[in-house]
């Protein structure tokens, strides 16, 4: 029978994560040891060795390693494509709880018996949620999804969140400072995310807010037949992007669902100023016909108009080589400080500008090939240097919106797609490529 | 003025009284409380023993009855349907919970319970034998019940101590707790093990020393 255990003490998710670092340095010794062999080891093989490893013990914590899995994952700035790779399965591949725990859950947060409200319940759950699982239902012919949450989730988020400080940082080679505001992020966003009811009204606005964008679908809520734990929807039918692509989708196709989640997010970043926390490849649906299904996204977060103007402002690279337009809007956005001294700044100045105009790139060229590799090598390049910093640049606010730019553009590469990125809202002349 | 006298207003004053004392009332005092004369008491109960052990073999009862009623129940694996004897159980003691503080360890009070208890679960364990569901090793499945029933105190006590909202650990505590338990009972390492013993042991040919 497929049950399953989490774990709970503090002490028994320390140990998982020793047990994670432990055989990440095993695969390390490995990778080391083949080297000396002189047998062809690649450092994919490694990066791959440890995604796997981290991989299989985050999805045994559930809750907040496996939300910390995925955003992790989505930063293939910092992370190689092969670490990707696994990491974007982590959503898919969580074992389920058992039925009756599921059916308990259903009947604590919505008050009746799935049976009771639903022609037919699936007790067994058909894909994992990152802090449930979803269980397939009928009512009146149609088919719906039911999130289920685990129990407890909200409750051990925080001792979770203790031990992912301690760890994280390693597993990543970056300092504690530095992912800082990635975990106030993450905590603050998981504890919104373990109530259904914020969840549901929110993804509700967000689907109203968006309903008229060509080719994309949100599903139907369901209140009724949600609860804290429980969140109701329609069935949204399409493949997740790894399947999608396995399809061996046309050029052609690729480029249309790709310009289709690309206009998406232009939507949300100028006109909502309000962007799905996190862009990964398991909150989109991908179909043949070139529409995107669109789940998951209650979980937004909406930034300040004055960020959105300073980012911007260093977008367009006309103004790159105007130094007092961007020294303010890099003091704006808290990655220059007061107390940077002047050798200081003209390091950090060239650099951080670089950055973004390196990230909104592919905005100011109008058009863009994603599956273009130098774009990316330089990217990671330019992340390796930032790196060195040891220490965190800029206001959550700009990480957010970088952190928005890595998660799409890695979903745009794995399309390998050519997409129309001139917007209808940035009022700068294209330059030429 | 005495009240017409009626099974669960007595039972519900016994089990408060209880609660409230920790210790097991008198009769007078559990009629006064439930608002008839304790010569109408006696129609019931002889004893404030009795009351005790009516209240937890009801327990068992009114859990079969709401299992049975649910279709989704019916088509749950044994194993599954020891988990949900679980999950309904918390959901029933819940509103008793200091009641079953008190009168949890009383082997006097729990007897007839833990007997309907077994019996519930030897049901199980023939059906999951009969499925498939479970294995009889070397006749173990005898003891099955008794396991159950370990399981079954390991929970209660747990429950009693969780101060989680809405009692989320017991639940994780059932699905945590019962997997060993069920595990043992169900097709498990030990069953390959003798397999592949088994299997080395007629490869060996013995049979040929006897021919």
């Amino acid at each position: 029978m497929a049950q399953d255990e989490i774990p709970t003490g503090k002490i028994d998710r320390a140990s998982r994560f020793l047990k994670t670092g432990l055989r990440m340095g095993g695969n390390y010794m490995r990778h080391v040891g083949k080297k000396a062999l002189l047998q062809p080891s690649t450092s994919d093989d490694l990066d791959r060795a440890n995604g796997q490893a981290i991989l299989e013990e985050f999805t045994k914590l559930r809750g907040t390693a496996l939300k910390m899995a995925q955003m992790l994952s989505m930063d293939s700035v910092n992370l190689s494509q092969a670490f990707t790779n696994v990491l974007q399965q982590a959503q898919s591949s969580v074992p389920p709880m058992s039925a009756p725990m599921a059916i308990n859950t259903f009947k604590k947060s919505v008050g009746k018996y799935p049976e009771e409200v639903f022609d037919r319940f699936n007790p067994l759950a058909v894909a994992a949620a990152s802090m449930g699982q979803v269980h397939e239902a009928w009512k009146d012919g149609r088919r719906l999804a039911v999130k289920v949450q685990y129990p407890g989730v909200a409750e051990s988020i925080q001792s979770d969140m203790a031990i992912v400080k301690r760890f994280a940082p390693t597993f990543v080679k970056a300092s504690a400072k530095e992912m800082e505001p990635y975990f106030e992020e993450v905590e603050s966003k998981l504890l919104e995310e373990t109530d259904y009811t914020y969840e549901l009204a929110s993804s509700m606005a967000f689907k109203d807010a968006c309903q008229d964008l060509p080719g994309v679908e949100f599903p139907d809520y369901f209140p009724e037949y949600s609860g804290k734990r429980v969140l109701t929807m329609s069935w949204l039918e399409g493949l997740h992007l790894r399947p999608f692509l396995d399809e061996n989708p046309s050029q052609a196709l690729k480029n249309q669902v790709a310009q289709t989640v690309w206009d998406l997010y232009e939507h949300q970043v100028h006109v909502l100023k309000r962007v799905n926390a996190d862009p990964h490849p398991g909150n989109f649906l991908f179909r043949l016909d070139g529409t995107v299904g669109l789940l998951d996204f209650g979980c937004t977060k909406t930034f300040s108009g004055a960020v959105y103007d300073d980012y911007f402002k260093l977008a367009d690279p006309n103004l790159y080589n105007d130094p007092q337009t961007t020294d303010a809007a890099l003091r704006k956005l808290s990655i220059i400080r007061e107390d940077d001294t002047p050798e200081r700044l003209a390091y950090l100045t060239p650099l951080f500008a670089r950055l973004i105009q390196l990230m909104s790139k592919p905005l100011s060229l109008g058009e863009f090939y994603f599956g273009d590799e130098s774009y990316y090598e330089e990217v990671a390049a330019l992340g390796k240097e930032i790196a060195k910093l040891r220490e965190v640049r800029g206001s959550k606010e700009y990480l957010f919106i970088n952190r928005t730019f890595f998660g799409l553009f890695s979903i745009m590469r794995a399309l390998d797609a050519h997409v129309v990125t001139k917007s209808k809202y940035l009022q700068f002349d294209p330059v030429a490529a | 003025m005495a009240k017409k006298p009626n099974l669960e207003s007595v039972l519900a004053a016994y089990k408060q009284l209880v609660a409230e004392a920790g210790r097991q009332p008198s009769l007078e005092a559990v009629a006064e409380k439930a608002g008839i004369s304790p010569d109408q008491l006696r129609e019931f109960f002889g004893a404030t023993h009795e009351m005790g052990r009516k209240a937890w073999a009801d327990i068992v009862v009114a859990i079969q009855k709401q299992l049975q009623a649910s279709e989704t129940y019916q088509n749950y694996s044994a194993r599954e349907k020891m988990i949900a004897y679980f999950f309904a159980l918390f959901e029933a003691l819940a509103p008793d919970r200091a009641f079953v503080a008190v009168t949890h360890a009383d082997d006097d009070l729990i007897g007839e319970y833990k007997l309907a208890f077994r019996s519930h679960m030897e049901t199980l364990v023939n059906e999951g034998l009969a499925m498939s569901d479970l294995v009889d090793r070397l006749s173990t499945s005898q003891y099955y019940p008794d396991l159950l029933w370990r399981l079954h105190q390991v929970l209660v006590s747990f429950w009693l101590d969780d101060t989680s909202p809405d009692y989320a650990d017991t639940e994780r505590a059932i699905e945590i707790y019962s997997k060993l338990p069920l595990e043992l009972m169900g097709h498990n390492l030990l069953d390959s093990f003798i397999e592949t013993l088994t299997f080395s042991f007629e490869r060996l040919h013995l049979d040929r020393f006897f021919r």
